[in-house]
């Protein structure tokens, strides 16, 4: 998901305020970023606290000839393939289901939302919508330049971002998409993507982030070892020549899913490293062969990266490449570094 | 399931919500507005969310209409259920044991500030300043009123006043939240002086206290409140804690909240 609205700091000279708490600082505010200590944000933001029960409900689809019932035994099976002896989170799946999305019968900051009645709210942390990609949300209140966005991938909050989402607003969307957009959902959830998207997004949901933008996956042996700014910028520009180019990374995930996403797309969720400060962030360690094999032949056996992902490497082909429908070793050492103390 | 009409009403109710550009939450030089909304959770009322809006920028008009001063709290409080934008997250912050565990004891930010950080979902206009009654008393053992000009009974001291230890997690500059344990008395006896300085000597009365730089890895829940604003409060916590009640939550203060910022004024300003 996009990251929200950031604050800038404009350049000026300081002023003392007549009554102060402390000693007037004398360093300029972008001297305050350059310690790695300094930068608090990383993965620990969205981690659930250990021994969280997450707990997943779903929204009836729009679609009523759906069979509803099927793909929601789908889901809860596909999650089973994260279970790790270990591992201090544990999820259950609501039997009770919200109603469909409300549509253009209320005001459109609330169309994607079910209806509820105050006292018939069903507990849940994460919301899963089946409904068929795209979805266009409309929401005023984030802002001019996100107050209209079209959900054209399957698409997770991140671990506990859930508990951000309105009451029946979806927080997972699953639903056919691209070249499979006009099948029916369980045939869709049956298909190798579909079990991909499934459990790539509960990996989301769990509050993983996505492997191939792992800070050490590619080196960038000149990235500052001080500031995180510095840092990250040098691991973009090292990623930057590993992958094709924006627009034929747009141009071949078109071709492999059928969307057509923009170069903004691709770059923060292909190309770019994922944003954050080691210090604060729970990264599971490659291992040396996963790490020369990613490099030679752009090869990642991991199911949060991207389907068919060799194919978006300088390295890799599109004729070896090919789909994870399970979590894999460095997955789930990725869940054990997150959940197992 | 409530009748379809009255759902919809709920959604569409007559006092609306205006969006970020009728708020004025961003000024003519694209600053965000410095000014928030208060909002409330009483002790009784522990479901409902009472929000007390403020006039954002300087020209901008209140709920009402009219224009008032930026930073101008004018307007009445409005009550806002799960129906309103932004009430999830906030309670979602408030209360943290409707979803995180242990789901049955009361905790969270007595007072905090949310959402402080850019994180999905982000929005310009829901950064607020949030009360939450039920996570702090005022009857403590500082405040007990020696005399009251209501009845003719002198009010106790808290049940605290006398308490023989306390604890208190602190959050630091650098990432770093220390735990601090500290013995007052054993027994009857006093194990400080007025003017005790060193660090915790054992004065043969047995350890006086710690303090430990707790690891956050796997603190979800104090990295979650802090990350999203809690300024006071109490958060359940991992580490083991000798003597204390496992299932007890334990105060929690940011002191990098009580650091003020120096003014930056645009060149030319002076």
């Amino acid at each position: 998901m996009a990251c929200g609205v950031r604050c800038s700091r404009g350049q000026g000279t300081v002023v003392l305020p007549q009554r102060r708490a402390v000693q007037a600082r004398t360093l300029a505010p972008a001297n305050r970023l350059l310690r790695p200590e300094f930068e608090l944000s990383g993965t620990w933001d969205m981690k659930w606290p250990l021994g969280t029960k997450i707990r997943f409900a779903f929204q009836t689809p729009l679609d009523t000839k759906a069979d509803f019932a099927r793909a929601r035994a789908l889901v809860a099976e596909y999650a089973e393939r994260w279970r790790e002896p270990g591992v201090q989170i544990d999820w259950t799946f609501e039997l009770a289901a919200l109603s469909p999305a409300l549509g253009n019968s209320v005001p459109a900051p609330f169309q994607h939302r079910s209806g509820f009645a105050p006292d018939e709210r069903v507990p849940y942390d994460v919301l899963i919508s089946l409904d068929p990609l795209p979805i266009v949300i409309e929401d005023p209140f984030r802002g001019p330049a996100a107050a209209r966005s079209e959900i054209r991938f399957p698409v997770s909050e991140l671990g506990s971002y859930c508990r951000r989402a309105d009451y029946g607003a979806p927080t997972m969307y699953l639903g056919p998409f691209g070249r499979w957009k006009s099948q029916g959902l369980v045939d869709y959830l049956r298909e190798d993507i579909g079990q991909h998207v499934v459990v790539h997004e509960l990996g989301h949901a769990f509050g993983l982030p996505h492997l191939h933008q792992h800070p050490d996956l590619i080196p960038a042996p000149s990235a500052s070892t001080v500031d995180v700014t510095a840092r990250t910028q040098e691991r973009d520009r090292a990623r930057a020549a590993f992958y094709l180019p924006p627009d034929a990374l747009v141009d071949e995930l078109d071709r492999i899913l059928g969307v057509r996403g923009s170069s903004e797309d691709v770059q923060n969720h292909v190309t770019r490293v994922w944003r954050g400060n080691e210090a604060y962030s729970d990264w599971a360690a490659f291992a040396k062969d996963e790490l020369q094999q990613h490099e030679l032949s752009g090869k990642l056996e991991s199911v949060m990266s991207v389907p068919y992902y060799s194919a978006l490497t300088v390295a890799g082909s599109q004729r070896d490449a090919t789909i994870v429908t399970a979590p894999t070793d460095i997955d789930k050492r990725m869940l054990k570094r997150m959940y197992s103390p | 399931m409530a009748d379809k009409e009255y759902i919809r009403s709920r959604f569409k109710r007559h006092r609306r919500r205006l969006t970020p550009e009728e708020q004025g939450v961003v000024d003519e030089n694209g600053s965000r507005s410095k000014f928030h909304d208060v909002l409330v959770i009483g002790p009784t009322r522990p479901d409902e969310l009472t929000r007390v809006p403020v006039v954002k920028t300087q020209g901008s008009i209140d709920q009402s209409g009219n224009p008032e001063p930026a930073g101008a709290y004018r307007d009445p409080p409005e009550v806002w259920d799960a129906y309103d934008y932004g009430f999830r997250r906030t309670m979602s912050i408030a209360k943290p044991q409707d979803w995180c565990p242990p789901l049955d004891v009361p905790r969270g930010p007595a007072f905090g500030t949310l959402p402080v950080k850019r994180e999905p979902a982000s929005t310009a206009c829901v950064a607020c300043y949030l009360i939450d009654a039920g996570n702090f008393t005022h009857h403590n053992a500082w405040t007990a009123e020696e005399w009251n000009d209501i009845g003719s009974e002198d009010e106790l001291p808290a049940s605290s006043a006398d308490d023989d230890s306390f604890e208190v997690l602190v959050a630091a500059p650098r990432g770093r939240v220390f735990y601090l344990d500290v013995k007052l008395a054993a027994g009857n006896t006093p194990l400080w002086s007025t003017g005790d300085s060193e660090p915790f000597p054992d004065r043969g009365n047995g350890p006086r206290g710690s303090l430990t730089c707790i690891d956050l890895r796997y603190e979800g829940e104090i990295w979650n409140q802090l990350r999203n604003g809690l300024v006071a409060g109490s958060v359940m916590t991992r580490f083991q804690r000798p003597g204390r009640e496992p299932n007890s939550a334990v105060p929690i203060f940011n002191m990098t909240s009580m650091l003020l910022e120096p003014q930056v004024s645009k060149k030319g300003d002076e």
